[in-house]
C-alpha cells in the first residue's frame, strides 16, 4: 500500500500523520521534541507507523464484538509499550545505583525503586486494563513521572533513602528513556499483545494480514518549528503557516480562519474555500501568550500544565490580568495571590489574557469569518477555549467554532496532504 | 574574475572613498576650523549646508552604520543605562550611548562637536526630542525648520511660503552666525544644479528594476545607492561622479542580463518580485537580505529608498528657485507623505514593477513609518491585487531581531504566493 | 551551651540546619538537610527536612528555631529573620573573607552587600525577570535533554558559546529552541545561558558597588560552569578596576539557614533564655 507522511516538529511536541493513497488518515504518532529533531521526528513517525498497523487490523474485523475485542488489542499493545519503557527505566535505575556507590544504603535504595516500580506496574495494568480507560497525557514521562513522585513520597524517609535521592535517580535516567528509540518493533510488541488477550483467532488473523501488508512510503513533507534541521530536500519542506491552514481545511472544510497557538508561537490565519492560505499574522519574537506562557504559570504556581485549564474552569470572578507578558504576568500572579484573590479567579484572568492577545492577532490578518478553526495544543485547554468562545462572541457575534480533539495534529496533516499532492 | 569584479566595484570603491574622507574632514575639522552642522536625513538640505562651507554630520547614519557594524547593542546598553527606556527609538538611544563612549565615528575617527544643530522637522516627532538631547550635551545653538506635513496629499502654496520664509528669516541667519560666512546664492546654485545631475541617474538606476531580471535589489542593495544622496554628498562633485559610475555599471548589467549581487551570489533567477516597506534591520542586515535572495525573491521597489527625498515622480532639485526647491525637497520626502499618499505610491510600484507581492516590515523604533501600516497593508491588498507579508524588527537594537521568527514569516509568505499561483494555474 | 535551628523555605526546596551556638566563640554546623518541593504541600516537606536534620544532629532539645524565607508561618519557629540578613550572615559564617552575597534562587536571584558583620549594606533582587534562575535553567537542561549536575561541565566544554537574550526568560527560552533547531551544540548552548545569567548578576553586583569576595549562595553555587561565567563576567565589567572575588562553600545551599540559626542564637540570649523551642518529646 503506497502512504505518505507529514511530520510536524514543534518546539514542544512532534507529530506525525500517515495518508493512504485516497488522502484518509491511517496513522498517527506524536512525542516530546527535546533538543534531538531528527531521533523527534523518527520516534513520532514509528508511532504512527504503530498506529497505521492498527488501523489496517481495524479495516480487518467489522463487528461490534469484534470492535470490542481489537480495543482490547489496543490496550494490550499500549501496555506493551509502557511496560517496556518502564523496565528500561528500573533497568537504567538500577545501573545509576551501581554507579553513585551508596554503601550501605544501596540495598535500600534498590529496594525502594523496586517497589515504586513494582506499584507503577500494578497501577498501569489497571489503567489498561478497565474498559475505558481515563484520559490523561499519551506521553511517558507524564504518566510515569507522577506516580513515581507519588510513591516516591508516600515511601520516602527523611533519616534514609529520601524523597530527593529517589527523584535524582528519576530524573537522571528519564532523560535516557526518552532519548532512546523504542528496542521493541511492532511485531514483538503486538505478539506479546495478542498472548495477553489469549490469541483470539480473529485477531491473530488480522493481525498477520495487516503485518504483512506492505506500507511503501511514497513522500514525507515536514514542517514546523524544527523544519530546517530535517534531512528533506527544499521542496518537501513546508511552513506550518500553510500545513495549519490546509489541515484545518481538511478537517473542517468550511473553515475560513485558523487561529493557532503553539508552544512559541500564535498564529492568526485565513485561507480561501480550497484551504490555501490568503493572509496571516503571527506574534513578534516575544513568545507573550503563547503555549509556553501556561508552562511558566504552571511552574509558577507549582502545578502540572494539565491542571490549569480545570481550575480555571472553577472561577466565579475573572480577575483582570493587566499583563499580557509571560513574566510580568507571573509577577501579577503573585501580587494577586498575596492580595488574596482565588487562584482559580486568577487563572480564568490569565487565560483570557492570551486569548486576548490572540485576538489582537485575528484582528491584524482580517478578523474572523465563518467557520472558525481553533488548532494546536492549547485548544485542549477548556478554560482557553471558554475565554475564546466569550470573546469571539463579544467581537464577531455567532460564530461557528471548529475544535478537533486530535487539534494538535492540524499540522502534520496538512503536510502530509502536501505530501500526497506532491506524490500524485 | 578578479577582473570583473574589480570592475563591477567601482562605485563601491567610490563610496568607501568618499566616506572615509568625509569622516577624516569631520575630526580634522577642530583643526582646519570647518564649522559642523548636525542635521537629520528626511528632507535634508545639504546644498544650503555646504554653500556655507560646513560639513554635515547625520546622526541617523552613525546610528545605522553602528548596527550594522555590530557596536550598537553595546550603545543602546549605554544609553538605557543613563535612563533611557526600553520604549524610545533605538537611533537616539544608539547615538547617544555614542557619544557617551567617546563621540568616535563608525569608522573609528573622532566627531567634532556641532557648531549648529539643524533640526528639520519632517514628520518624525523624536526628531525634536532627539536634538534637545544633544543641545543638552554640546550645549550649542539649534535652528527649527518646520516641514508642514502633507495630511492632504500634497504641500499647498502657503505651506511653501511659510518654509521658504522660515529659511530666510532662520535658518540662513543662523548658518550665517554659528559659520561666520554670508549666504551666497550663487554658490547654492552651484551645488543645486549638481544635485539634480546626480539625481537624474539615481532615478535610471532605481527604475532599472522595471527590467526582468531586475538588476538591482531596490531595497538591500539600494540603500547603499541612497547612502551619499541622502547624506552628505548630494551636490557635490563626488556624488556626481559617483550616480555616474553607478548607473554605467547598472546599465552593463541590463544589457548583459544580469540579475543583483545578493549576498548568496548573483541572483539571475527572480522568482518572486516584491515591494518593500519600511527601512531594514541594520544589525543583522545581511543575514535579513540573504532570507530573500536564497529563496529567489528580489526587491524591485521600496518606499525606504525615498526616505530622504523623492524623485521617481519628477522632483529634481532646481538652481532657478533655489530656497523654493529646498522647500518642495522636504515637504516631498516619504515620511511626510500621509497615509493615502504612501498607499497610492505602493500600488503604482506594484503595478510599475509588475511585483508578486509586497513586504512590510514594522520597525519598533519608527512611529513614522510604522503607525498605520496594518491598515496599509489591507489597502494595498484590496487594491493592488496582491498579498502583503507584514515581518517585525527593528533598526538597531539586535534584540528585536528573531531571525527564526522572521524566517518563519518571510518563508511562509513567499509558499502562500506559490500556492496562489499554483491554485490560479489548475 | 545553645543549639539553635534554621529553615529556609524556599520556592524550590526546604532547607534545614542544627547550629551549636557557644556564648564564646565560633557558631558550628551540627547538621543540615535541604529537601526539594516538587509538587509536595510545603508543611510535608518542612516536616521530612526538619526531622531529616535534628536526628542527623541527634539532639532532643532546640533552644531557639528560626525561620527565613518563606518560612514565617511554621507552626514550631520561635522568630522569623529576613532573607537578606540572614544570607548575610550566613554566608559570612561560611567565609569571612565574603562581602556580599549572590543568592540564586529558583524562582529569583538577589544580591546582597554587607560589612565584615554580616550588616546589610544594600540589597537588589531580580525583579520580575525568571531569566536568572534556577527554574529556568532546570527547564532548559531537560529540554536539552541534560541532567542538572552535568550542566556545570558540559558549559566549560564550550568552544563557541552563543549569545542568549539577557532580558527575559521566554525570549531566552525561545532563543535556545532556536539554536537547537540550527543544530547549535549543547555545551556552547549552555555557556551562552551561563553568559547571559552571569551578565545579569554581574550588572546585579556592579550596581550595589561590591568590592571584596562575593558569596555565591544556593543551589546553583554547585554550578561550576555559571561560576566559571560569573568570573569572566565580574572582571569584564570591572573594567580595569578591582575584580571581586567569586567564592562558595559545600554547604552554600543552606547559606540561608545557617544565617538564620546564628541570628537565632544571638535573639535567644539578648531576651533571655526561656524555655526550649523544642524538644524531641513534643508532637510538631
Amino acid at each position: 500500500m503506497r502512504c505518505v507522511i507529514g511530520i510536524d516538529l514543534g518546539s514542544t511536541t512532534t507529530k506525525a500523520v500517515i495518508l493512504d493513497e485516497d488522502g484518509a488518515i491511517i496513522g498517527r504518532g506524536i512525542t516530546n521534541s527535546r533538543s534531538n529533531y531528527e531521533l523527534a521526528s523518527a520516534v513520532a513517525r514509528s508511532e504512527a507507523f504503530a498506529d497505521a498497523r492498527f488501523r489496517l487490523v481495524a479495516r480487518e474485523v467489522r463487528g461490534e464484538l469484534d470492535q470490542a475485542l481489537l480495543g482490547r488489542l489496543e490496550r494490550a499493545f499500549r501496555l506493551e509499550q509502557t511496560l517496556g519503557q518502564l523496565g528500561r527505566l528500573h533497568e537504567l535505575i538500577e545501573e545509576e545505583i551501581e554507579r553513585r556507590q551508596y554503601g550501605e544504603l544501596g540495598p535500600t535504595v534498590r529496594e525502594a525503586v523496586g517497589s515504586i516500580v513494582k506499584a507503577i506496574e500494578l497501577e498501569e495494568r489497571a489503567h489498561f486494563g478497565s474498559e475505558n480507560p481515563p484520559l490523561r497525557s499519551s506521553f511517558f514521562r507524564d504518566a510515569v513521572g507522577s506516580a513515581y513522585n507519588r510513591y516516591a513520597e508516600e515511601i520516602s524517609d527523611p533519616k534514609g533513602v529520601t524523597f530527593d535521592l529517589l527523584l535524582g535517580l528519576y530524573d537522571k535516567c528519564i532523560i535516557r528513556v526518552e532519548n532512546e528509540p523504542m528496542d521493541l518493533g511492532f511485531q514483538e510488541l503486538i505478539d506479546n499483545a495478542l498472548d495477553r488477550i489469549e490469541n483470539p483467532t480473529l485477531m491473530v488473523d488480522a493481525v498477520r494480514a495487516a503485518a504483512s501488508t506492505e506500507l511503501d512510503e511514497a513522500c514525507m513533507v515536514g514542517t514546523g518549528y524544527g523544519r530546517a534541521t530535517l534531512p528533506f530536500p527544499k521542496e518537501a519542506i513546508r511552513s506550518e503557516i500553510l500545513c495549519h491552514g490546509l489541515g484545518a481545511h481538511a478537517m473542517f472544510p468550511g473553515t475560513r480562519t485558523v487561529l493557532d497557538i503553539g508552544g512559541q508561537d500564535t498564529k492568526a490565519i485565513q485561507v480561501d474555500d480550497s484551504g490555501i492560505v490568503t493572509s496571516f499574522q503571527m506574534n513578534d519574537r516575544c513568545a507573550a501568550g503563547c503555549g509556553r506562557y501556561l508552562g511558566y504559570i504552571a511552574d509558577e504556581m507549582n502545578m502540572g500544565l494539565h491542571e490549569l485549564g480545570p481550575m480555571a474552569e472553577k472561577s466565579t470572578r475573572c480577575v483582570k490580568i493587566n499583563s499580557t507578558c509571560t513574566v510580568f504576568a507571573g509577577a501579577e500572579l503573585r501580587e494577586r495571590l498575596s492580595l488574596g484573590e482565588r487562584r482559580e479567579d486568577i487563572l480564568a484572568g490569565l487565560h483570557r489574557a492570551i486569548i486576548l492577545r490572540a485576538m489582537s492577532l485575528l484582528a491584524r490578518s482580517g478578523g474572523i469569518d465563518d467557520e472558525f478553526t481553533f488548532t494546536g495544543g492549547v485548544a485542549n485547554n477548556e478554560a482557553a477555549v471558554h475565554a475564546l468562545r466569550d470573546l469571539v462572541d463579544e467581537n464577531y457575534g455567532q460564530k461557528t467554532l471548529n475544535i478537533s480533539p486530535d487539534s494538535i495534529y492540524t499540522g502534520a496533516l496538512g503536510g502530509a496532504l502536501f505530501a500526497h499532492r506532491l506524490a500524485s | 574574475m578578479a577582473e570583473t569584479s574589480a570592475a563591477k566595484d567601482r562605485s563601491m570603491i567610490l563610496q568607501k572613498q568618499m566616506i572615509a574622507n568625509h569622516y577624516r574632514q569631520l575630526e580634522n575639522a577642530p583643526e582646519t576650523g570647518d564649522p559642523v552642522v548636525y542635521t537629520f536625513v528626511p528632507g535634508n538640505m545639504n546644498e544650503l549646508v555646504r554653500s556655507f562651507g560646513a560639513l554635515p554630520v547625520l546622526p541617523e547614519i552613525n546610528a545605522l552604520q553602528s548596527g550594522m557594524r555590530q557596536k550598537s547593542g553595546d550603545y543602546i546598553a549605554e544609553a538605557e543605562r543613563a535612563g533611557h527606556s526600553e520604549d524610545v527609538c533605538t537611533y537616539v538611544k544608539c547615538d547617544i550611548g555614542m557619544i557617551k563612549a567617546g563621540n568616535i565615528s563608525p569608522t573609528g575617527t573622532r566627531l567634532p562637536k556641532p557648531d549648529l544643530l539643524l533640526l528639520s522637522y519632517t514628520g518624525c516627532y523624536t526628531f525634536m526630542k532627539w536634538f534637545e538631547l544633544l543641545r543638552e550635551e554640546y550645549d550649542c545653538p539649534t535652528v527649527f525648520f518646520h516641514v508642514p506635513y502633507q495630511g492632504d496629499g500634497t504641500i499647498e502654496a502657503e505651506h511653501r511660503d511659510y518654509m521658504m520664509r522660515q529659511l530666510r528669516e532662520e535658518v540662513i541667519p543662523a548658518l550665517e552666525k554659528a559659520t561666520g560666512r554670508r549666504y551666497d546664492e550663487d554658490r547654492l546654485r552651484e551645488y543645486l544644479t549638481l544635485s539634480a545631475q546626480a539625481e537624474d541617474d539615481l532615478v535610471a538606476v532605481l527604475q532599472s528594476a522595471k527590467n526582468r531580471p531586475s538588476p538591482i535589489d531596490a531595497y538591500f542593495g539600494a540603500v547603499y545607492y541612497v547612502g551619499p544622496i541622502f547624506s552628505s554628498f548630494r551636490g557635490t562633485p563626488e556624488g556626481v561622479e559617483y550616480y555616474r559610475a553607478l548607473r554605467e555599471e547598472v546599465e552593463a548589467r541590463v544589457a548583459a542580463g544580469q540579475g543583483p549581487m545578493t549576498p548568496v551570489g548573483q541572483l539571475d533567477d527572480e522568482k518572486y518580485r516584491l515591494v518593500v516597506e519600511g527601512p531594514p534591520n541594520w544589525t543583522s542586515f545581511r543575514e535579513f537580505w540573504s532570507m530573500f535572495a536564497s529563496e529567489g525573491a528580489n526587491v524591485v521597489a521600496s518606499t525606504y529608498t525615498k526616505v530622504g527625498g523623492t524623485y521617481d515622480f519628477g522632483f529634481r532639485h532646481d538652481p532657478e528657485d533655489p530656497l523654493g526647491t529646498l522647500a518642495d525637497y522636504c515637504g516631498g520626502c516619504y515620511t511626510n507623505i500621509n497615509l493615502p499618499g504612501r498607499v497610492d505610491m505602493l500600488v503604482d510600484y506594484i503595478r510599475e514593477y509588475e511585483a508578486d507581492g509586497f513586504v512590510i516590515n514594522s520597525v519598533k523604533s519608527c512611529n513614522s513609518f510604522s503607525a498605520g501600516q496594518l491598515m496599509m497593508l489591507r489597502e494595498v491588498e484590496k487594491r493592488a491585487g496582491v498579498p502583503g507579508a507584514f515581518i517585525e524588527s527593528d533598526l538597531v537594537d539586535p534584540r528585536y531581531f528573531s531571525a527564526a521568527n522572521i524566517k518563519n514569516r518571510l518563508e511562509s509568505y513567499l509558499q502562500m504566493i506559490d500556492a496562489r499561483r499554483m491554485g490560479a494555474s489548475a | 551551651m545553645c543549639i539553635t535551628a534554621g529553615i529556609d523555605v524556599g520556592s524550590g526546596a526546604v532547607k534545614c540546619v542544627v547550629m551549636k551556638c557557644p556564648e564564646n566563640g565560633a557558631p558550628e554546623l551540627m547538621a543540615a538537610h535541604s529537601s526539594r518541593i516538587r509538587r509536595r504541600e510545603v508543611a510535608n516537606v518542612v516536616d521530612e527536612a526538619w526531622t531529616a536534620a535534628v536526628s542527623a544532629a541527634g539532639v532532643d532539645e532546640v533552644a531557639y528555631v528560626a525561620t527565613t524565607g518563606e518560612g514565617e508561618d511554621i507552626p514550631f519557629a520561635t522568630g522569623h529573620f529576613y532573607g537578606m540578613t540572614t544570607h548575610a550572615r550566613g554566608a559570612l559564617h561560611l567565609d569571612p573573607s565574603a562581602r556580599a552575597v549572590l543568592d540564586v534562587g529558583a524562582l529569583h536571584s538577589r544580591a546582597v552587600a554587607m560589612d565584615e558583620h554580616g550588616k546589610v549594606l544594600g540589597y537588589k533582587m531580580t525583579s520580575q525577570c525568571a531569566s536568572g534562575s534556577g527554574q529556568f535553567l532546570e527547564n532548559i537542561a531537560r529540554y536539552l535533554g541534560v541532567s542538572q549536575s552535568e550542566v556545570g561541565s558540559l558549559s566549560l566544554a564550550a568552544t563557541d558559546p552563543e549569545n542568549v537574550s539577557s532580558i527575559c526568560a521566554v525570549l531566552a527560552e525561545t532563543d535556545v529552541i532556536n539554536m537547537v533547531s540550527r543544530g547549535i551544540n549543547t555545551p556552547d548552548i549552555l555557556r551562552g545561558i551561563h553568559e547571559s545569567m552571569a551578565g545579569r548578576f554581574a550588572r546585579l553586583l556592579r550596581s550595589l558597588d561590591v568590592r571584596g569576595t562575593v558569596f555565591v549562595s544556593g543551589g546553583l553555587a554547585s554550578d561550576v560552569g555559571l561560576m566559571a561565567a560569573l568570573e569572566d563576567s565580574l572582571a569584564k565589567s570591572a573594567r580595569g578596576g578591582a575584580v571581586p572575588t567569586v567564592a562558595t562553600h559545600d554547604q552554600a545551599i543552606h547559606a540561608g539557614a545557617i544565617g538564620a540559626a546564628i541570628w537565632g542564637a544571638f535573639r535567644y540570649r539578648k531576651l533571655g533564655k526561656g524555655e526550649a523551642a523544642w524538644k524531641s518529646t513534643m508532637e510538631v
